[in-house]
């Protein structure tokens, strides 16, 4: 009995002393919410949005050719600790084409981390750039992609069915959400062709 | 540690089952790979008759002696059982190990890439000794109540994805296509590990039926099957891209607004490992010919730090751990160990099995 009531608090101790670590601690800045990648003057930039926190819409800009690479560059140069585990959107400008879509989202794919359930659509450069002043752009944007998702059959709104629509044999078209704000926030259809 | 304490079999049985959902929970994305409904059939029929004709052995044993493999074999010859003893030590060495670099890998790829490994897997061991201490009966209760949590994360998982199921099959789908038929039968035959841990702790039960083993098998095939056939058609495609495919499934499940259940699935694969972890520990305390209690458990203690050796040769080398994730291997090990050694048993002291 005795020895039950001192080895309980020791392994208690010693699990909780093994986990802690100030180099391990996931920091609430270091969460990326959304991501959008946008086409400014032929060059691709990505902008990751950190969990919002604060008053101000917080987020770092990147340039990088895939969104793969700019996570690599994000951790480098400005948030080693960045996490994508909380990623809920991920807005492609319609100008960068599918071949982006297509490879980020094979990137997505093969991320654990990133949940496959991460709304994926193409967006108008105009709401791209909600987001840096409006906290609330992700909710607005996640309602609109919601309620088409419910009146549009065979829509994909998830990095796991536009994933798995790339690949399939679907009559060689994927449906994706398209975001646009030029009135507006509005959410439509676009198809894209994937029979190659 | 053997006991004279009885309890029903059934209870045993559950333990097993808790056991197998640990190795369907844990399969990754090459696991019965083939998109065929004809190759997967097969494998899970094969695995069915392979799991249920090494059931056999053990079942008869205890059925006509009412003791388990391990004691009769003691009875028997105890400078024999010694040789045989030192294989089977070896043999749930190499289960384990193999089990427990699977949960570190789906730990480490799923949770937190900068865990270590060997920590997590010296905690396991440390607690599981301590369970093994215990016995046999013990676990079969805690079983009981992972057995429930189980019900409720697969309930969870499998409703969840319901809104995301698309029966929408390949055209490779209905064809019938075995060209890696021997990989995906050795996937469904690790499963034949359950039988011989049933043969180490069996002699504390009571009420053994023939319609439990078969009832069993029945069940955690069915689990493989039903866990497959969501994998397919909610995961599809995307499964191939991620290690491990039921930890993808519980983080594709919704409800609404409420996403993600992958800490479900976290805790009830979590919760398995140590069932079985303890139920081999157990297991191997029984290949003690008759000591002490506290030699048993320092014998199961080495055996435990064994096993940690080598789960850190195979995290070291990875043609150690290439060797310890191959179910080929694994597959002429569960033949040996439930099928060849018991049956040269009961064939060597039949006369004294049906006197």
């Amino acid at each position: 009995m005795i020895k039950k009531l001192f080895l309980i608090p020791f392994f208690a101790i010693v699990l909780i002393f093994s986990g802690c670590s100030n180099s391990n601690r996931i920091d609430t800045s270091s969460l990326v919410q959304t991501i959008t990648a946008e086409d400014k003057s032929g060059k691709t930039v990505y902008n990751f949005y950190l969990l919002e926190n604060s008053e101000d819409v917080q987020s770092i800009s990147v340039e990088a050719e895939s969104l793969e690479k700019a996570v690599v560059s994000a951790k480098e140069n400005y948030i080693p600790m960045l996490t994508l585990s909380k990623l809920e959107l991920f807005l492609i400008d319609s100008e960068l084409g599918e071949k982006t879509l297509e490879t980020d989202i094979k990137y997505i794919s093969r991320e654990s981390m990133i949940s496959p359930l991460t709304y994926t659509a193409f967006s108008d450069s105009k709401t791209l750039q909600l987001f840096s002043k409006d906290k609330d752009a992700l909710k607005k944007v996640k309602e609109h992609i919601l309620l088409l998702k419910n009146n549009a059959k065979g829509l994909s709104v998830t990095s796991l069915s536009i994933f798995n629509n790339f690949k399939g044999e679907n009559n060689g078209y994927l449906s994706i959400c398209y975001i646009s704000s030029e009135k507006e926030l509005k959410a439509d259809i676009v198809k894209i062709v994937t029979q190659k | 540690m053997q006991s004279n304490v009885t309890f029903p079999s059934k209870r045993l049985m559950l333990s097993l089952f808790v056991c197998s959902v640990m190795p369907v929970m844990l399969m990754g994305h090459s696991f019965l790979q083939s998109d065929n409904i004809f190759s997967s059939l097969v494998s899970i029929g094969f695995g069915i008759i392979f799991m249920l004709l090494c059931f056999v052995p053990f079942y008869s044993i205890k059925h006509r002696s009412r003791l388990d493999f391990s004691a009769f074999a003691k009875n028997t010859s105890q400078t024999g059982f010694l040789f045989v003893s030192a294989y089977y030590c070896m043999y749930f060495t190499v289960i384990t190990v193999s089990f427990l670099i699977r949960f570190c890998d789906m730990f480490v790829s799923g949770v937190n890439p900068s865990a270590n490994t060997k920590v997590i897997a010296f905690l396991i061991l440390c607690v599981c000794v301590y369970g093994a201490s215990k016995g046999i009966n013990p676990l079969s209760r805690v079983s009981i109540f992972v057995f429930a949590f189980l019900i409720i994360a697969f309930a969870v998982i499998f409703f969840g994805n319901i809104k995301s199921f698309e029966f929408a099959p390949n055209s490779t789908f209905l064809t019938p296509d075995f060209s890696n038929i021997q990989s995906n039968v050795a996937d469904c035959l690790i499963f034949a590990f359950l039988p011989v841990v049933f043969g180490f702790n069996s002699t504390s039960t009571k009420n053994l039926s023939v319609k439990q083993p078969v009832i069993i098998t029945l069940v955690i095939f069915g689990t493989l099957a039903l866990t497959l056939f969501f994998t397919d058609f909610v995961t599809g495609a995307y499964s191939v891209q991620q290690p491990f495919s039921v930890h993808l499934l519980s983080r594709t499940a919704y409800f609404g607004d409420m996403k993600g259940f992958d800490s479900f699935y976290l805790a009830a694969v979590t919760a398995c490992v140590f069932v079985f972890a303890t139920a081999v520990l157990i297991s191997v305390s029984n290949c003690i010919v008759n000591t002490s209690s506290k030699r048993t458990l320092l014998f199961v203690a080495i055996i435990a730090l064994i096993m940690f050796v080598l789960f850190v040769c195979a995290d070291s080398y990875s043609a150690v751990k290439e060797l310890l994730l191959n179910n080929i291997f694994l597959t002429v090990l569960n033949f040996i160990s439930a099928l060849l050694i018991p049956g040269i048993y009961i064939f060597i002291y039949r006369r004294k099995l049906y006197d």
